[in-house]
This record gives C-alpha cells, structure tokens and sequence, in this order.
C-alpha cells in the first residue's frame, strides 16, 4: 500500500479544499453538550427493574455460605441470586486473551466458592425500584472464611523477583490453588547478546522506576440495559463498552445464546480510556434479565468503579543501560514486574500492558543488543485492565530515566545524550520486534527545546538557584506505537467499513470503531466526504450497534486513525469508483475526465456539463436502475465494504521470541518547567511543552484535544490519582474524595506543537494519537523534578509525585542543600 | 442518590425545629445545606429515621452587622456570607477562609452554621472561627446560651451543642486593625485541606502585639497554636523574628495519618505554613 497513491480532491488540486486536514467542528459536540446525548442509562424501556450487585469486603476469603432468602421475601424484590445460583445458568468468563503460556482463572461473574479482592460479586438483586434494590443487598446473609491476604508481590512470591527472579516462592496465599503459584505470566527474551556487550561496556547504568496503581475515571461508570424476548431467545443490550461486537461474542457465549441472538448497543460513551474493554460485571444484569423476563437496568455506583473497575500501572521495574564513552546506548536490560492484582487476562486485560512495557523500553531510541524479562503477579486487589497508555508509558519512563541517569554519569548534556541515540533511518526494525514505520524524532526534540527557549530557561534556573529556589527543566522523548493488535485475543487487528451513498445522495458510513468521545462521527465523516465529493455534514456515521454494523473490533490501543480511517477509506473509494463510473456512463464521457465535490460531478474543464451526486445515486439505485447506470459491475449499487488490515503486525514469533503488535508508531517530546517548594515538596508546574507527530492530521482541533487531554491524564495519574490499599488488601481511596483527579487549576499551560511525518503503511498517512500525553508525562515531570532537586543528590524515580513524598526525598538527601527546610 | 429510607419534614421555625428534635431525637439528623450530610447518606454510612431540614426556616439565614459585631445566622450559605460587604472589610481572615471552600456549587449550598456543627477536624471554617475568638449562639428546649468558640469544639464531629439543641448563629467581633491570613495546603485546588493556618495578628510599629493562630486537620478537632500565639507577642513581624514562635505551630498536637500526609509531615507542614500565615499576615 502506499501513502499517496489516492485520487482524492486532497491530491487533485482542481476540486475544492479537501476536508480532511481541517478542524471541522465536532458534530457530536452540539447533542453531548445540550443534554441529548443517549448514554446507557438514558434509554427508556417499558417496566424495567434495577439491579444492584453485593460485593465482597474481604480481599480474600471462602465462601462458606449465601443466603438469600429474605432478601428475596422482601416485597418489590424480584429476583436474588448467588453466585452458586448464577452457576447453573451461564459459564465462566472466557478470557480476553489467551497467548504466551499465561495462566487464566475459572471464575465467574458472581464468585462461587472463593473472592479475590474487595469488591468482587458475590450477589445480585433485581428489584422495582433501585431503592429497593439497594436495600435487599443488606439482607442476603453471606458467611466467609478470611483467608491471608495477598497485599503485594511480596506477598504474592515470598521474595522480590528482582532478588530472586526465579524463587523459590513462597507465597503468603496461593490465589488459584491449581497454579500452585502466584505468577499469571512469565515471559523472557533477549537479542544481540546483551550479556556480552554489558561485561565489555565502559558505562552501565541502572535505575528502578515505579508507579503506583491508578487508572481511568470515565464520567459513565460501567451501565448495562438489558431486554431478554423469550420468545424469540434474544438479547438486546446497551452497554457502555469500546468494544460492542466482542462483548456480543463474549455474552452470548457466557449465556449460551446464539451468537446472532444478541444485539448489543453503544450509542454514547461517556469515556473509554481503554477501560471499557471486557466482559465481567456487564454480563450479570444480563442474567437477570433473562431469568427474571423483566428489562434489567443497571447502572455502577462511583465506588464500585473504584473498588472493582480496571486498574492499572502498579509495577516495578529494574532497567539496565550499557553505554559507550560518548553516550552511545549499547544494550538495554531490563526486568519488569507488575502488580495485576487478581487478574489481568479473563476480568480484563491489563496483562498485556506489561508485554507491551517489556518490548518497547528502547523507546525512540537506536540500540541493537536487547533482553527482557516480564513478570506479572497476581494479588488479592481489584483487576489490573487496559488504561490509556497500556504499558507504553511504562517503557517510557524507563528509558527516559536511564537516559537521565546516564547523562548525569557520563557529564553529557540530557538532550545531547538523547539526540546522539535517536533513531533516524526509518523505516527500523527495534531489537525487540516492531518496525518503526517512519517518524522525525530528532526534529521533534529540537521543536520542543526551541519552543522552550532552553538555553534562556537553564539562565533562568540558575538565577532562581541563586536565590534559594528550585526550578527544574525536564526534556524527553517518547514513541506512541498504535494500533495494537494482540492475537489469540478479541483485540486483533483489522477493521471493516461499510459506505454507501443513499438514494438521496448523502451517504452512511457503518464502521466497526465505537465513538467514545474521541471525534469519529467526526474524522471519519472528513475522510468519506473527500472521497465523496459531499460535505461532512451530508454523511452519517453509524457504529456501535451489532445488528446494522459488520464484525469490526471497536476504539481501543489509538487504532482509530490506523485501523479505523483506512477501512472507510478503502470502503468509499470503492464507491466513489462506482459513483464516477455511473456518472460517466450518464454523462457520456470517460471516468477519468471527471471531476467531484460539493455535492456534483462534472466533465473537467466543462464546468457546465454536470450532475449532482443525488442524481447520479437516484439513477443507480432507482430510475432506471443499476442495470443501466451500472452495467457488468459485479455489486452495482453505490455501496462498498472493506475489511482493513496491515502489513506490519506479525504474530509467529522468530527465532527470538519476538512477536510485532503495533504496525504505527507516532511519537513526540515533552518538556516542562517546575518548581518544587522543598519546605512543603508542592510541585508548581510552571509551563508543558509537547511536539507530537501522528502522522497525516485529520481533524486537528481533535488531535489537539486528544494530546491536551491525556497530558492532563498523564499528570493526574503521576501526581494526584492513587488507587491505594492497605497490608490487608483493603482499598482506602473508595471515593473521589480519596481518589483525587486533577481539575482544571491543577493544569498548567501546554503548548502543543505538531508535526505531520505521514505513515506509508496507511492509505491517508495517518497514526494513531490517543495516548500521547499519557506516555511522556510521567517521565518528563520526574526528570523535571529530579533537575530541581540537584543540589541535594536524589534520584526520582517513583509516582506518585505527591507532596509528603518529595518532601521525603529533599529531608533523606543524601547531600544538604543551603536552603533545605 | 440511594439512601435508606427516612422521614424528613422541614419546620418553619426554630421553635418547630427544637420540638422536632425532642421527638425524634437520636433517630433525627439535621439538615443544613447538605454538603456533608448528604454523601454520608449516600454511601450509607448513616441510616437516620428523620431528616429535619432547617432550609425552610428563613431567620436562620440572617447576617446582621451589630455596630461592634456581625453575627452570621447558621443557615447562611458560604456565598451568602461572601457576598457580605462587612464581612469583607471586617472578617477577612472568615472571609479569605470561606472563598477556599471546595468549589462553586458547593459553595452556594453550603452553611457555616452546617460546617460548624458537623465539626470536621479538615474543615476550612473551624480554624478562622478559633482564630477570631466567635461567640457560638446556641438554643435548646431550656432557652438560648452563648459558647465560646474555644469552647464549642469538643471531639471528632462533636461540638457542644447537645441532641435537643440548635445552632442559630455564629457571632464575630469585627477584626478592623488585625491582619490575617489562610494559608491552605492542598493537591487539588477544591479538595479538603491537608493542614491549613488560619492567622490573625496585631502588629504596631514593626512588633506583634496579638497574635491568634487556628490549625486545620492537625487533630481530632480544629485547634490553636496557643504556644505559637503566646510566643508571637512581641516578636519582631519579620521571618527571623517569627521564626522560633512557629516552630511551636504543632505543639501538642495529634495530626492524623492519612494518604496525603502522616502525623511528622502535618507537624512539618503546620510549623512552615504557620510562619508563612503570620508573615503574610503581617504583612497586609
């Protein structure tokens, strides 16, 4: 495929301006900002019940015992359940994913004999009103047996695997006693003989970054409606989810319904973030729904979304850098090891986050001798789930700590050490597997420090230094590879568009992509009127609706813009071949002599010798009809239909073990200015910086928006948000008072710089931009901080950046500044 | 919203107010503006069999500026006592304090009179209340009596008015000549304070003459620095003068241990803003 090959009013410079690569206004914005939107919970179904879901308090006990019996007497319940009842009516939940010898456990949505974590189902109740639902959750009787709880991977091993990466372990609890351990997933590789180049090295350095467990806070908590006809056998259900048609095939599986039995329906989702992509809870009011014959609503509690919503991050990691005397990076070793809490695999699928921090830890940067070493263990905490970033932040703050660390080592200027090691022949094969489509790293670098003013800024610090305060300067780089696509797995790597012109002339555009606040009614709206000579306006986007829409896979790992955009591409330039074609035919001239946009086609240079696209739509589908517009085409109408996948992503592993997930790979630098109160250790963000690159732009209003936002994210999560439990596996932060998001004063000013290095894997050039900001920010803050505390010698290498734990670096310093508090 | 199930009713007056509570009394919880009372109902960490709303009873909503005094009735909204000119001039330290309360809307619904009494050691109001020495105007089924703020706060969400009492009104005396200052320590700019410093003092000639020091989250109930204010008279109002008088700020005190801070860095905290109140507050 190449990158400009297309015929589109984009290349052709005699039609109008192309609409793609102009910051269109949102046309979902006007409904989700005057209250029209239609979120789960907003539909409206004849005499439904509400349901309500006991949860465990225990992070780890037996189930001896549940009665539910006089909830069930009491008189608006309609129907209690436990979880040994619910046994007999479905299966256990399938796993997400199932590849590199993980491990998965059996369990079902409503725990039978054991719990796992605080919060896990234990119950249900469905009951007329939610008050009374609510209330019948304090009257079913559940007697447990606590069991140890497994707080922490070392609780979980026994040991730390950085100690001993091989055990023995001995486990505090053993959460699935048919494993006879704790470790979900062990996986391991090395290229380049690493071992080698390190024993030879005239540097090595190493550091040990850490994040605490955090995670996504969408607006819309989880929310099922669901409508069982008995007579037909068929399900219809809205879920607030990112991926419809796999929560179709999962449900129907766990119900024993027939798969085209089940309708599921995503119209808006009020946030994703990567966090809507399983089955777990969702498929209980399902259940209740089919046994009780009534339409079952249920819509999550904010402290249910915290206490058994996806978490993520919650790892440690021990990275290893052998460097040349010049800065050169020679070999990288690393060993990540993840808290997943119960399970990142069949609840939700987080597991993978770690592989991906695992693979891509060289980052944007050049090196050849590569070994890796992913642990993840399970714990007795809520499930660890995919969250914006999914593990990319992970690698990120590795290598960006270790060029930091290195840098300091080798007396190398920060930007200098990254420079000299930045990747600048594309496309590149990584050590690890992917290939690095294209990119402008190094002059992305150089966007941002000229942005900054960087030589004036270090002036700056200088002279604040001088005067007792404390301001760092952080700069990094960061690799955004999107698009991932995991085999053995529901998040597999193709996409399908349907497009059509209507009779009417205005077309409609079912893709397999979920909206979830990210724009595509939008973005794919731009792309399929340039191809169809219409108005954005003029074509109708449909997606989150299994019954009108092809198999597609949904919004998740930014493979919107990669997967998303070149199925509807392809789809519409189908189309618009058949519109020309007819057209041609009607106006008795060659197709290549024509010309679209605005709604009509026209001989060129013969500006009057025309016909509108209604037109040319009515005579293909109507009068006279296909048999005449369209003679010998195989499929005459105006309709088309693609399934898009890609050249780059490769699931047989090599000899090395190495698979390629990712087929597109946007990229960026960071910069920041902070200053750090080392009397108090208050953070002041002063100012962020963030050139990015994804590729060809669609809609850059809506690029912008998606940097903005997860940088806001990627702040919120290193400085403020804390999924925290206590030794015994208890969450402490069960609300949003506890669980503190950043808000609009908490963000600086970010200046926001683009940069378009088109893919050639993609028929429009584009990438995919969801994460960015969530990728570089960790790192970029640390090493911002780090600067700042200079003169006291400590290294920053661990989230959360909150106050007390900044002041805990400057008051255990290994050096005493003059002006230390 | 999915409390339990309770009975509310909403007297017209105090008097129906005081009655409703002698009927009902541990099985009632009264409602101000709701800003606390309405999470606990929420979450279901409290099941009252009766809500009696004081949002009806209009008195209760009065600011009135006694010459000497402004006495601020205890349904008085935080945005109502903001929009108060007097208060304004005359109680910036309650002024500055209160337009640090959580955000907007909470503001709007939120009373003074409702913070008092839930007494939540975190609150932004207890502190500036301590500070400026306010009289607390109390009724109960035997009459009216009047607390010393000093007095009012007892323990953890516990304050001296009983289970049959009221409070009607908070009572300041206006703090013209004092300078004041609340310096708050917070992540996230609407959150609960993680230590805060509500400073008032009197400076003549260059010298603290009066000084009083309230201390938010730095005990089961808001607190003052009483060493801190002692040691303050006649320190010089510069940072090396003040700067051994604030390093009394945590004495005796028991800060609590939470996410955001453990019991040292509250006492770390208390000592380093205490100093930047009294300066700030000396300054202006």
């Amino acid at each position: 495929m190449n990158a400009h090959d297309s015929h589109s009013p984009a290349d052709s410079n005699t039609g109008p301006e192309p609409f793609v690569g102009q910051s269109v206004r949102r046309t979902e914005d006007l409904r989700l900002l005057t209250g029209q939107g239609m979120f789960t919970d907003d539909a409206v179904v004849v005499d439904p019940v509400y349901c309500a879901i006991l949860r465990s308090p225990h992070a780890h006990a037996r189930i001896v015992s549940v009665d539910t019996s006089r909830a069930q007497a009491m008189p608006e319940v309609v129907l209690a359940i436990s979880g040994a009842e619910a046994a007999e009516h479905w299966t256990q939940i399938p796993a997400g994913m199932d590849l590199m010898d993980m491990k998965l456990p059996k369990v079902y949505a409503i725990a039978t004999d054991k719990v796992h974590y605080e919060g896990e189902p234990v119950a249900a109740v469905v009951a007329e009103t939610r008050y009374a639902a609510e209330d019948a959750l304090a009257a079913i009787d559940v007697e447990y047996e606590p069991l140890p709880a497994v707080a922490s991977v070392e609780d979980a091993l026994g040991v730390h695997p950085f100690d001993a990466p091989d055990g023995p372990w001995s486990p505090k609890a053993v959460l699935y006693e048919e494993w006879g351990h704790n470790i979900q997933c062990d996986w391991a590789f090395e290229i380049g003989d690493p071992d080698a180049v390190f024993a030879s090295a005239p540097h090595v350095v190493s550091c040990r970054p850490a994040a605490h467990r955090y995670s996504g806070v969408p607006m819309e908590t989880r929310a099922v409606v669901a409508e069982y006809d008995a007579g037909r056998e068929t399900l219809k259900m809205r879920v607030s989810t990112q991926l419809p048609h796999q929560s179709r095939t999962l449900i129907a599986q766990i119900l024993g319904l027939s798969e085209p039995n089940v309708q599921v329906l995503a119209d808006d989702v009020g946030g994703g973030f990567g966090n809507k992509t399983q089955v777990d809870a969702e498929v209980i009011p399902a259940l209740m729904a089919k046994l009780s014959g009534r339409a079952v609503k249920w819509f999550e509690p904010r402290g249910d979304w915290l206490s058994s919503g996806p978490a993520s991050r919650d790892y440690a990691h021990h990275v290893e850098g052998a460097f040349d005397n010049d800065g050169t990076l020679l070999a990288i070793r690393e060993h990540l090891v993840g808290d997943e809490g119960c399970d990142g695999a069949t609840r939700s699928a987080g597991l993978g986050a770690l592989l991906v921090g695992g693979t891509y830890s060289a980052g944007p940067y050049h090196v050849r001798s590569y070994k890796a070493r992913v642990q993840a263990v399970v714990t007795n905490k809520a499930p660890y789930g995919a969250y914006r970033g999914y593990g990319k932040e992970t690698a990120n703050l590795a290598i960006e700590r270790l060029m930091d660390t290195a840098a300091a080592k080798l007396g190398i200027d920060p930007v200098a050490i990254r420079q000299h090691n930045l990747v600048r022949e594309f496309p590149y094969e990584m050590a690890a597997g992917p290939i690095i489509e294209s990119g402008s790293f190094s002059q992305l670098l150089d966007m941002v420090t000229e942005a900054m003013d960087l030589p004036a800024l270090r002036l700056r610090q200088e002279q604040a230094r001088a005067e007792g305060r404390h301001v760092g300067i952080g700069v990094i780089s960061f690799l955004e590879p999107s698009a991932g696509s995991i085999p053995m797995s529901v998040f597999n790597g193709y996409e399908t568009a349907s497009v059509r012109i209507m009779p009417d002339g205005k077309a409609m555009v079912l893709s397999g992509l979920q909206g979830i606040g990210q724009g595509v009614e939008t973005s794919l709206a731009q792309i399929t009127a340039d191809r169809l000579g219409l108005h954005p306006g003029d074509v109708r986007i449909v997606y989150g609706d299994t019954k009108a829409v092809p198999y597609g896979l949904g919004a998740y790992a930014s493979r919107g813009a990669t997967y998303g955009m070149s199925a509807v591409y392809e789809a519409a330039g189908e189309v618009r071949r058949k519109l020309l074609k007819a057209a041609a035919g009607m106006l008795e001239v060659d197709p290549e002599d024509l010309e679209l946009g605005r709604g009509e086609v026209w001989v060129a240079g013969v500006p009057t010798t025309r016909l509108s696209v209604q037109e040319v739509a009515r005579a293909v589908y109507l009068s006279p009809g296909p048999y005449a517009t369209l003679p010998g085409e195989e499929s005459p109408t105006l309709e088309a239909n693609h399934v898009w996948t890609n050249p780059n992503v490769s699931w047989v592993p090599d000899e090395h073990g190495r698979v390629r997930l990712y087929p597109t790979h946007g990229s960026g630098a960071q910069g920041v200015v902070v200053e750090v109160d080392v009397e108090t250790g208050e953070i002041q963000i002063e100012k962020m910086w963030i050139a990015h690159d994804c590729g060809k732009v669609v809609n850059p209003a809506i690029v912008h928006g998606q940097i903005i936002g997860s940088t806001v994210q990627g702040l919120g999560g290193t400085m403020f948000e804390q999924l925290s439990y206590d030794d015994q596996g208890k969450l402490l932060t069960k609300t949003l008072n506890d669980y503190q998001l950043p808000n609009i004063m908490s963000v600086p000013p970010i200046e926001v710089l683009h940069m378009e290095t088109p893919s050639p894997i993609t028929p429009l050039g584009t990438k995919g931009v969801g994460e960015g900001g969530c990728i570089g920010t960790p790192a970029v803050l640390l090493s911002a901080v780090e600067d700042a505390l200079r003169e006291f010698g400590v290294t920053v290498e661990r989230t959360p950046l909150d106050p007390m734990r900044v002041r805990a670096l400057v008051r255990n310093a290994p050096q005493t500044a003059p002006v230390a508090g | 919203m999915i409390p339990t199930q309770f009975d509310y009713v909403a007297p017209g007056s105090v008097d129906e107010a005081l009655a409703a509570l002698a009927q009902h009394g541990d099985d009632a919880k009264v409602l101000a503006g709701g800003q606390s009372l309405l999470p606990v109902l929420r979450m279901r960490l409290n099941a009252p069999e009766v809500v009696i709303d004081l949002g009806k009873i209009d008195a209760l909503r009065e600011i009135r500026d006694e010459g000497d005094t402004i006495t601020i009735g205890a349904m008085a909204t935080y945005q109502s006592i903001l929009d108060h000119t007097g208060i304004k001039g005359s109680l910036r330290l309650l002024h500055q304090a209160i337009s640090e309360v959580a955000d907007p809307q909470i503001r709007h619904r939120g009373t003074l009179g409702g913070a008092l009494v839930h007494a939540d050691p975190a609150g932004d109001c207890g502190a500036p209340t301590l500070a400026l020495e306010a009289d607390l105007v109390i009724q109960g089924p035997s009459g009216e009596r009047t607390v010393a703020a000093t007095d009012f706060f007892e323990d953890l969400f516990t304050t001296a008015v009983g289970d049959d009492e009221l409070l009607t009104a908070i009572r300041f005396r206006k703090h013209d000549g004092w300078g004041s200052h609340y310096e708050k320590f917070v992540r996230v700019a609407h959150q609960w304070p993680i230590v805060s410093i509500a400073a008032a003092v009197k400076v003549d000639g260059g010298t603290i003459s009066e000084a009083r020091i309230g201390l938010v989250n730095m005990g089961s109930t808001a607190l003052r620095a009483s060493a801190t204010e002692a040691a303050l008279v006649g320190a010089q109002a510069t940072a090396e003068g003040v700067a051994e008088a604030c390093a009394k700020a945590a004495d005796g005190t028991n800060p609590p241990s939470d996410l955001n801070g453990d019991a040292d860095y509250r006492r770390h905290l208390a000592t380093v803003l205490t100093k930047r109140a009294v300066l700030k507050a000396a300054g202006g």
